[in-house]
């Protein structure tokens, strides 16, 4: 088989079908022995929810409920590309996406990060470390 | 993408028992196109609306109309059922799926785990994946 | 994508006044299942096979012995046709299409355009364009990468990062420099020597980039040169190339007054027939590599 060029990718979703476009790509790139795929949503941070004067719902309990969610999508969307034998980890992470993406680059290592043009762009091209595969709206062929 | 991804799984199923008159009601409430026939859990066809139309009464009918519900209710879905059946796997890929529904005129296709029905794909839910992959990026 | 071009052939269409049987048999013949009805040239309804099956004789015995067989050889289009039926005209975007079809319960639309029906177009039609959208690449996935080339620093960086790419999927690499539009007044004039020259400085250029940058490497590189608006000719040339994909170098421009100047990856993505891997300039990055 052969080598693939990328050993760390990482791909942004967002929960949509437009999003996974991107995995056919990390499916793609990701061949070959030693390669892993880290699939990473960022939610939001949560502000607490008031109503009359009191507190309804609080930060922890918000962004808990997103994280449970985030992890609710990815799990079967990771199990989809092991089936294939691609080596996946999962991330959720809460707060402003620019920053936690490039944290979680580096943490990683990563060598290349994997996005759909629907998603939003977390980081302006030019400011990224590494490269970035986007498809736009244009293209047309991923399964 | 697969066909496991888009099914509707645990469908509703028709038995292979019941009438024309309750497999209209069914389709009608779940807004099916088709629904999949079974006898004893295992899959053995697929009953379109277009089955039901064939059945119908024609439009130069002697029945009144109260009593066609009647007839209908008396007939049961195997006299109606067509002898071939395409079925498809979870791990199929979705492209092939839609190649034998376009191929065969089919509002649905049974998903199958051996003999066992455990999913239906829906013409319906196909087009919701089509706008959802057509659609422009909300504009900022 | 718009439904006009679905329409792949003129359109088929009946009266009101004609014989379900012949109606029938045109369906049969030329392949489909709806048809416009046309009346005194305007669209007066939709006929369905569906709708001929259900005004036929029914496939159950012991009903269709209560038929009289005599009217229905007279039934004509006008008895079974869906009236008022639902029409669009050909800039409807097929995600519109799509939405209608499920939330109308229709097979099949007809194609309207001020009056005159242009086609029909069905729910196989648009799972058609669902199944083109799905079809996964050929299954090495790569086979030709546009490395978009340029003078400016790091454009090495991205034409290594596409033979890289190239090599592990024994895909075919065109390295592209496009020159930015020469001014107005010398195109209208034709190319002058000076022209001439700067094209051929450009090629040379960009074949010595591609020769360092393949440096050890068993691997062919088409180089090219073109010129004229620089993301428009770079998604041009995929296209023509059928490429998988396109790598591009990015770099912070700051325009005339001061502002970044949009990164020419960011137009690109949103006109390339193809993804576009956007690759930074070396940076401490690389130092470890």
């Amino acid at each position: 088989m052969r080598s693939s060029p990328y050993a760390r990718l990482l791909v942004l979703l967002d929960g949509t079908a437009r999003g996974e476009r991107a995995l056919a790509w990390a499916r793609h790139l990701a061949r070959g022995p030693g390669s892993v795929v880290h699939l990473l949503m960022v939610e939001p941070a949560a502000r607490a929810l008031r109503a009359g004067g009191r507190t309804v719902a609080f930060v922890d309990q918000l962004e808990d409920g997103a994280r449970a969610a985030a992890r609710a999508y990815l799990g079967p969307v990771a199990a989809r590309l092991r089936e294939d034998g691609v080596t996946v980890w999962t991330h959720v992470r809460v707060g402003r996406a620019a920053q936690i993406v490039r944290a979680v680059i580096e943490e990683l290592d990563a060598d290349v990060l994997v996005l759909t043009d629907g998603v939003a762009r977390p980081l302006p091209l030019h400011a990224a470390p590494i490269p970035v595969l986007m498809s736009g709206p244009r293209c047309p062929r991923f399964a | 993408m697969r066909v496991a991804e888009r099914m509707r799984p645990g469908p509703p199923a028709l038995d292979a028992g019941e009438s024309l008159g309750h497999a209209g009601r069914l389709l009608a409430r779940h807004r099916l196109g088709a629904l999949p026939v079974v006898r004893r859990h295992a899959l053995i066809g697929l009953l379109d609306a277009a089955d039901l139309d064939r059945a119908h009464p024609s439009a130069a009918t002697s029945l009144a109309i109260g009593e066609i519900a009647g007839r209908l209710d008396r007939v049961r879905v195997e006299r109606v059922l067509r002898p071939d059946l395409a079925a498809v796997g979870r791990r199929t890929p979705l492209v092939d799926a839609i190649r034998l529904m376009r191929a065969r005129h089919l509002a649905a296709l049974p998903v199958v785990e051996g003999e066992r029905l455990i999913g239906l794909l829906t013409e319906d839910d196909l087009l919701v994946l089509l706008a959802q992959l057509l659609d422009e990026p909300p504009a900022p | 994508m718009k439904i006009k071009t679905l329409l792949t052939r003129p359109a088929i269409t009946t009266g009101p006044a004609t014989r379900l049987h012949d109606a029938r048999a045109l369906m049969r013949r030329r392949g489909i299942r709806n048809l416009p009805v046309i009346e005194d040239g305007r669209l007066v309804g939709m006929l369905a096979e569906r709708d001929i099956d259900r005004a036929e004789t029914s496939s159950v015995p012991e009903i269709a012995t209560h038929d009289w067989l005599a009217p229905l050889a007279d039934l004509v289009v006008a008895d079974v046709m869906a009236r008022g039926p639902v029409a669009l005209h050909p800039e409807t975007p097929v995600a519109e299409a799509a939405r209608l079809a499920r939330e109308r319960r229709v097979d099949a639309f007809a194609v309207v355009d001020s009056d005159e029906v242009a086609g029909v177009v069905t729910r196989s039609d648009l799972l058609a364009v669902l199944s083109g959208l799905l079809e996964p690449g050929d299954p090495a996935g790569l086979g030709h990468v546009l490395a978009a080339t340029s003078l400016r620093p790091g454009a090495r960086r991205a034409l290594g990062e596409a033979l890289r790419i190239a090599g592990a999927a024994g895909a075919a690499v065109t390295a592209l420099h496009v020159l930015p539009a020469a001014r107005r007044v010398a195109a209208l004039e034709g190319a002058t020597g000076e022209d001439v020259v700067r094209v051929e400085r450009a090629r040379r250029r960009v074949a010595d980039e591609a020769t360092a940058a393949a440096a050890g490497r068993a691997q062919d590189v088409r180089c090219e040169v073109a010129e004229g608006p620089v993301a428009r000719e770079i998604a041009r040339r995929a296209e023509e190339l059928d490429s998988d994909l396109i790598v591009v170098g990015t770099e912070t421009r700051r325009g005339v007054l001061g502002g970044l100047v949009e990164a020419l990856a960011d137009r690109l993505v949103r006109l390339a027939p193809c993804p576009v891997l956007a690759v930074p300039r070396s940076g401490a990055r690389d130092a470890g590599r």
